[in-house]
């Protein structure tokens, strides 16, 4: 049970810092190599290479690195193996859903937030393979 | 051949490497040493065990991607992890930036303080609160830069994800045979040709 | 001037996770030295090490600040790798007493091979990578007791006072067992590197 003097305190915290401030929606993002050439799935990706798979059968796939982001209206930039940049940004928000908007060259999307879900996009060649940003909201 | 001198001074050879011997004591070892050969081996000996150890365990680190170990903790890291001042704060500011209208109103004096107190109790319980996510990512826009040759193919799947393919413009076969305009249970593909295209300078 | 560790953990109480980064990048090819030092397998190594640290952050108000952090970060590391060993079937430290005596009378052979072969401060560029995964398989055959209190004492330097906090044993403890434990490194480390009495004497390098 919260005490009354806690509870104040943290408001006034909040006054300071969060009120009157932009939302920060938190975001997972997964940079994941993926090639045809038959080798090692990462077990976590094993769901992700099926529904792939529809288009294009990778034999191998790995999480090359995972970052967890707040965004803001602000671009948040995301460095990529291949020498891109992602950039990531809260393009709306409205009736509790957040939008979303990457920009990963020479491709743009804005799409919805969605608990336990994901955004797979597509984000150019690198070593022999492809490399995939994955987006999700952190549990 | 065994030596009491040197019997009796091997066990401080190690903490004299270490420096963990009082003044009296490393004197005397140090007397000793200039005395024994064997003994001053032997502390050769651990100097080099030892730096090789250290070397080759630090040799070790070079093979790792730092940078992704510390992300890969980042990521860990989860908001129910977070010290309860932030998980506050967290949920607080959600209550008042998703819900302003009657929040603000019932902000004035130490009164507000209880009303609220309720609704965030509740709300720490639950965990995180649903807010800001929908049932399934929906994209709504895909734009490709207009000097470039690709085009996207969006796929939103029967359980709520969505991929974005980036292909080659020409390229009408995907390595699995054509592209596919199918709708079955498992998902539905479409490409998004209305996009408008978007020059360098828009951004 | 960096700053120091418990600033950075009073940081990240008030939430500032940026901090726990700071701290992380701080300790963690240490903390993986000694995972690799306790584990043989690397990968296994850096799955323990990200877990130390992840567990630190989880368990952040329960450090006190009455003992400094990376003694808290190691023990919880070695604690966490010797589950991982005791899993796999490994007994521990059941033949201490029994190694500490074996130890004592079979390095007298070899005395002196190391440290006039090698010099006394062999230079880390002169070591290259086969030697020290070498080096490294020589440290997987020491006792794990033996094992735990070398690397925190040459992966961290740290003083017999530390040592006693971190592995929650008496100082005297602590210096009979890091003796013995040097030993036992001399001894594998002269099979490892094929070391013997003809070859000692070939003269500083």
């Amino acid at each position: 049970m919260l005490t009354r003097r806690f509870v104040v305190t943290a408001l006034s915290l909040l006054a300071a810092s969060a009120w009157a401030n932009e939302p920060k929606v938190p975001v997972k993002a997964d940079v994941v190599y993926a090639a045809t050439a038959p080798g090692k799935v990462d077990p976590e990706l094993q769901a992700m290479q099926v529904k792939l798979a529809e288009r294009v059968k990778y034999g191998t796939m790995k999480t090359l690195a995972t970052r967890r982001l707040e965004l803001t209206r602000t671009p948040s930039p995301l460095e990529l193996p291949n020498k891109k940049t992602a950039e990531l940004a809260v393009e709306s928000l409205k009736d509790d859903v957040a939008t979303v908007r990457v920009k990963l060259p020479p491709a743009e999307a804005t799409y919805t937030l969605a608990r336990g879900k994901s955004l797979y996009l597509q984000g150019g060649a690198h070593d022999g393979g492809d490399l995939w940003l994955v987006l999700s909201m952190p549990k | 051949m065994k030596n009491p001198a040197r019997d009796k001074f091997l066990p401080l050879l190690s903490p004299y490497v270490d420096g963990e011997l009082s003044p009296e004591e490393r004197q005397q070892v140090e007397q000793h040493l200039a005395n024994n050969k064997e003994s001053a081996a032997q502390v050769a000996d651990f100097r080099a065990a030892d730096a090789l150890m250290r070397h080759a365990l630090d040799m070790q680190g070079d093979d790792v991607d730092w940078k992704a170990f510390t992300d890969g903790v980042m990521a860990q890291l989860t908001p129910e992890k977070l010290p309860l001042l932030e998980r506050l704060k967290l949920t607080l500011s959600e209550l008042f930036t998703y819900q302003r209208g009657p929040m603000v109103a019932a902000m004035v004096g130490a009164a507000a303080a209880i009303a609220i107190a309720v609704p965030v109790a509740m709300k720490l319980g639950a965990g995180l609160p649903a807010g800001y996510g929908a049932d399934r990512v929906e994209v709504q826009t895909v734009s490709i830069d207009s000097d470039s040759s690709v085009r996207p193919v969006v796929m939103e799947t029967d359980d709520g994800d969505a991929v974005i393919w980036v292909v080659e413009a020409a390229d009408r076969d995907s390595p699995d045979g054509g592209k596919k305009k199918k709708k079955t249970g498992d998902s539905s593909e479409e490409e998004l040709n209305q996009v408008p295209e978007k020059r360098q300078g828009d951004l | 001037m960096a700053t120091d560790d418990l600033t950075l953990v009073q940081r990240v109480r008030t939430g500032d996770q940026r901090a726990f980064k700071l701290l992380i990048e701080r300790y963690q090819r240490k903390v993986y030295g000694i995972a690799v030092g306790m584990l043989k397998d690397r990968e296994e190594a850096r799955d323990v090490a990200q877990e130390a640290f992840v567990k630190v952050y989880k368990y952040l108000d329960h450090f006190k600040g009455d003992a400094s952090f990376y003694t808290w970060l190691y023990r919880i590391t070695v604690n966490i790798c010797i589950d991982v060993l005791r899993r796999k079937g490994s007994k521990g430290d059941e033949h201490l007493e029994f190694d500490e005596t074996l130890a004592h009378d079979t390095a007298e052979a070899n005395i002196g091979a190391l440290g006039t072969r090698l010099g006394t401060n062999p230079q880390k560029s002169a070591l290259r990578k086969e030697l020290a995964d070498r080096i490294t398989a020589a440290i997987h055959q020491i006792p794990e007791a033996h094992r735990k209190i070398l690397l925190l004492r040459e992966v961290e330097g740290m003083s017999y006072e530390e040592l006693a906090k971190t592995l929650e044993i008496p100082k005297g403890t602590v210096m009979s067992r890091l003796f013995h434990a040097r030993l036992k490194m001399q001894k594998i480390l002269g099979e490892y590197l094929e070391l013997d009495e003809s070859k000692a004497g070939v003269g500083n390098e």
